[in-house]
């Protein structure tokens, strides 16, 4: 990988994260995530695989600057987060799972997804409505939807107010978490296609979370795996497409649906008729 | 040899707020006996609906228009509502796809088990009915409550809720999308071993073609309300003789060459409000001709598999791969 | 995800659950809302309509029971029961609608708070709230007009500190569950200023609830303020509140039994519909959840 602490690039430097038990003053409970160490960036996504429990959302969250890690630190452009915290004010973005529950249900489109302007101050009213109709148009959705609700919406059409939303700061920086797992599939190929163009437009670096190999592999540059908290493989994808040195790196992969005209080994005989 | 489950041109309606909504609209398949056999579909195709309707679960809402579903026979709709819940209890147990939703919270999971056996055979049946579905029969376990359970651990408590009464049939609601990998292979493999010891029949709704393919019997693709292809799924899934499944098969990522596109299916599935006299995916398909905005398509046979489409024929000589 | 064909509506209802008047196939809580409509409106329009003028004495004879001239009957000055009596409707429910609005407003922003902090700031407030909630209502109004004076603001403050617990409750309970939302998180990614979450994102999904609470707790202001007035602590004369006209008409309960029935049934009817009103708004909120999850 290229430059660590190129500008734009994002870094995470032996994160370690440990949940609170209980209210503000209780102790850490045991180590969420442990030493976790990697870099995306500009312009690159790097897709994060493994299953549920491994911590993959929990290093969104920090990458984010969303938890302060508990060990080690997240860098930008080879400057820590704390001491940048007020320049990077809406240069982070996220879309996470959910379309119905991205979004306020409450307010109106063109409001959700001019809040990260609004919060910034950015601009005359105008001018962010005009943003907000340049955005819905560049991740495919009629401006006239901008007076709608969210409820309106179909899950799809939602997923991509939430992007077209993290995108309106021109952010440096996306985190894209379980964003299309709950999508159908041909609304989730659509989502994918999208996510690869806009950041071939845009030039955001990007973190892609999920538990779906194949969706991960496809978007992605380089892959990291994690299993328990920890960073058990880091490649460019191709290994992926080829062989995985990480025997949970197999299992995942050999996770995408078999090569179609290949008959299935049957776990069980199947009766007959 | 008899089928078990007849699905007979089944229509069934909701009536929502917005007017009647087309949930089922004339869908048709045979489910043998001791068959695993996937729904396949995308939001709006109705494989829920088709799933509830077996099961005998449809909502209040809900109005049969036409069409029947027969198991063993016995038309579901037929019963009132105590033998209705007869029905469910021993033909036909339902496997929600929330698990811990399925759970009552304020119950420990061995009484729930214990309700389900009818408070019949006592611990040892509780246990027996644990072990059958890979749960630890150890009773201080199962007295936890539902929250303390794992995700896996939930799913296999409702498993065993469902197939407590031993029913011939299990509908299967998306039982294993909240699990990770690991667990999802337990939970089908539980299915599968189901079948294998009880002739347990297992209906299994699915958005996962992968996993269709790996566990199936035969796979029956749904798009709006209706089945329209239906065999073994190394027919259905390496030939396609519909263009719907052969789309689902481009769109999803996984089997792309590295550096090309997947294909999204352009449009949307829109919910039918009366009977289609057309074919319901004439406007997306790609090879949709005059004859399909026009003539509803009847289900034939194609090269070893149902299928509803004009062109069938030339959709399944498309090479894949 | 979805796995319903008419996810749509089902969407609808659980992302924005709206109260929905008039209770479509709710007859009851339509029946409750027409009567208290119609008793509000009456009461409202009272001094245009020609039901006479609550403070005249001597427009008939004294104590004379329920007549063409005087639906409601007289009391003891002969004044004419019936304008008392809407005027009784006015000022019982303005007051504890008054008092409710104020405990809403502070509700609110304090339960947003309790739940968006977390952590100590939430503890004293729970703890505080539910001290509150732990004394006797009547026991602590009595208190206050003991200790502010009698009259109306005694009523008011004493319905304020009575409902106040409960609400608070509420809308933290709402508070925390729509704090799990993603958009709440995105937001804040977003760089919104707390002040932000909580007054747009926060307020705008937890008002169903707020709503609903704050209609029953009008019902308990009513019965505040009766009791307190019924025991001269609370509405003065020559004001009328329902309580008050129940005070005035008691010790003449065995001659003239109508001074006490009329604004006594009239204060049931009150509390009842709004009681019915605030079930009637729950339900509507709760089924549409209920059938979006189902």
């Amino acid at each position: 990988m290229a430059d660590q602490d190129a500008p734009g690039t994002v870094r995470l430097d032996a994160v370690s994260y440990a949940y609170r038990s209980g209210g503000a003053f209780s102790r850490r409970g045991e180590d969420a995530v442990r030493d976790v160490s990697f870099a995306v960036a500009k312009g690159e996504t790097l897709g994060l695989v493994g299953e549920s429990g491994s911590g993959k959302s929990t290093i969104g969250r920090v990458a984010l600057g969303v938890y302060a890690p508990t060990r080690g630190r997240v860098l930008f452009g080879g400057v820590p987060l704390e001491q940048q915290r007020r320049a990077l004010r809406g240069r982070f973005q996220v879309v996470l799972q959910h379309p119905e529950w991205s979004l306020n249900p409450r307010l109106r489109i063109g409001t959700s997804v001019a809040e990260p302007l609004t919060v910034g101050k950015v601009g005359t009213r105008d001018e962010r409505r005009a943003r907000v109709a340049e955005l819905l148009d560049l991740v495919g959705l009629d401006q006239a939807l901008a007076r709608r609700y969210p409820h309106e919406l179909s899950g799809g059409q939602q997923q991509r107010v939430a992007i077209a939303r993290a995108l309106v700061t021109q952010p440096d920086f996306i985190v894209f978490d379980e964003a299309v797992s709950a999508l159908d599939v041909s609304v989730q190929a659509q989502t994918l296609n999208l996510i690869l163009s806009l950041q071939e437009a845009e030039g955001f670096a990007a973190l892609f979370i999920s538990h779906d190999m194949a969706a991960v592999r496809y978007v992605s540059d380089a892959v990291v795996v994690m299993m328990a908290g920890e960073v058990v493989e880091k490649a460019p994808v191709q290994t992926f497409y080829g062989s995985p040195s990480h025997p949970y790196s197999q299992l995942l992969v050999d996770s995408i649906a078999p090569e179609i005209g290949t008959p299935t080994p049957t776990p069980a005989p199947r009766p007959a008729g | 040899m008899n089928p078990l489950i007849t699905i007979d041109d089944v229509a069934v309606e909701y009536g929502t707020a917005r007017g009647a909504v087309r949930a089922l609209d004339g869908a048709s398949a045979e489910i043998q006996a001791g068959e695993i056999i996937g729904i396949v579909g995308e939001s709006g195709s109705g494989k829920s609906t088709l799933g509830l309707a077996i099961a005998g679960l449809l909502p209040g809402n809900a109005k049969w228009l036409s069409g029947a579903i027969h198991v063993g026979g016995h038309d579901v709709r037929g019963h009132d509502e105590v033998a209705r819940r007869e029905f469910r209890r021993r033909q036909c147990g339902f496997i929600f796809q929330n698990a811990m939703g399925a759970l009552d919270p304020t119950m420990r999971v061995h009484r729930q088990l214990e309700h389900a056996l009818d408070g019949e055979g006592g611990d040892a049946a509780v246990a027996a009915l644990a072990a059958s579905v890979g749960l630890p029969t150890d009773k201080a376990v199962l007295r936890r409550y539902p929250h303390e359970f794992s995700g896996g651990m939930a799913q296999r408590a409702v498993i065993a809720k469902a197939i407590a009464a031993r029913p011939r049939i299990v509908v299967a609601d998306e039982p294993t999308a909240s699990l990770d990998a690991a667990m999802r292979t337990q939970v089908l493999e539980l299915l599968v071993s189901l079948r294998d010891d009880l002739g347990l029949t297992c209906v299994l709704l699915s958005h996962d073609l992968g996993l269709v393919m790996r566990y199936c019997d035969r796979i029956a693709v749904m798009y709006s309300g209706r089945v329209v292809e239906y065999g073994s799924p190394e027919t259905v899934l390496s030939r396609p003789a519909h263009p719907y499944t052969n789309a689902l098969l481009r769109a999803a990522p996984g089997k792309e060459a590295p550096g090309t596109r997947v294909e999204p299916i352009p449009g949307m599935q829109v919910a039918v409000r009366s009977r289609s006299e057309r074919c319901a995916f004439a406007d997306r398909c790609r090879r949709a001709e005059e004859r399909c905005a026009a003539e509803r398509p009847e289900p034939r046979e194609v090269d070893g598999r149902q299928v509803l489409c004009h062109f069938a024929e030339e959709e399944v000589m498309v090479a894949h791969g | 995800m979805s796995t319903g064909s008419v996810a749509a509506d089902r969407a609808d209802a659980v992302l924005a659950p709206r109260l929905r008047m008039p209770f479509k196939g709710d007859g009851l809580a339509r029946a409750a809302l027409v009567v208290l409509a119609l008793m509000l409106l009456v009461s409202v329009l009272a001094p245009i309509l020609p039901v006479g003028d609550p403070s005249d004495v001597a427009v008939g004879p004294r104590l004379q029971s329920l007549s063409w001239s005087f639906p409601l009957g007289t009391d003891e000055l002969g004044r004419s029961q019936l304008p008392r009596v809407l005027e009784g409707i006015r000022v019982t429910v303005v007051l504890a609608a008054g008092a409710v609005i104020v405990t809403a407003m502070i509700g609110v922003v304090v339960g947003m708070v309790a739940a968006y902090f977390g952590g100590w700031v939430d503890e004293v407030i729970v703890r505080l709230a539910d001290v509150m909630f732990s004394f006797p209502s009547i026991l602590f109004a009595v208190l206050m007009s003991a200790i502010i004076g009698p009259g109306v603001t005694a009523a008011i403050v004493s319905i304020i500190i009575i409902t106040l617990p409960l609400m608070i409750r509420v809308v933290r309970a709402s508070s925390l569950v729509v704090l799990e939302r993603d958009f709440i998180l995105a937001a804040e990614i977003a760089g919104a200023s707390r002040r932000r979450i909580m007054f747009v994102h926060l307020l705008t999904n937890i008002s169903g609830p707020v709503v609903v609470q704050a209609t029953y707790a009008i019902s308990v202001g009513v019965l505040v303020e009766s009791t307190l007035s019924f025991l001269g602590l609370g509405v003065q004369p020559p004001g009328a509140s329902l309580g008050s006209l129940l005070k005035d008409g008691i010790i003449y309960l065995p001659i003239a039994p109508w001074l006490v029935f009329a604004p006594g049934l009239v204060l049931a009817l009150v509390i009842f519909t709004v009681n019915l009103l605030g079930d009637g708004l729950r339900d509507s909120l709760d089924a549409q959840q209920a059938r979006a999850l189902s």
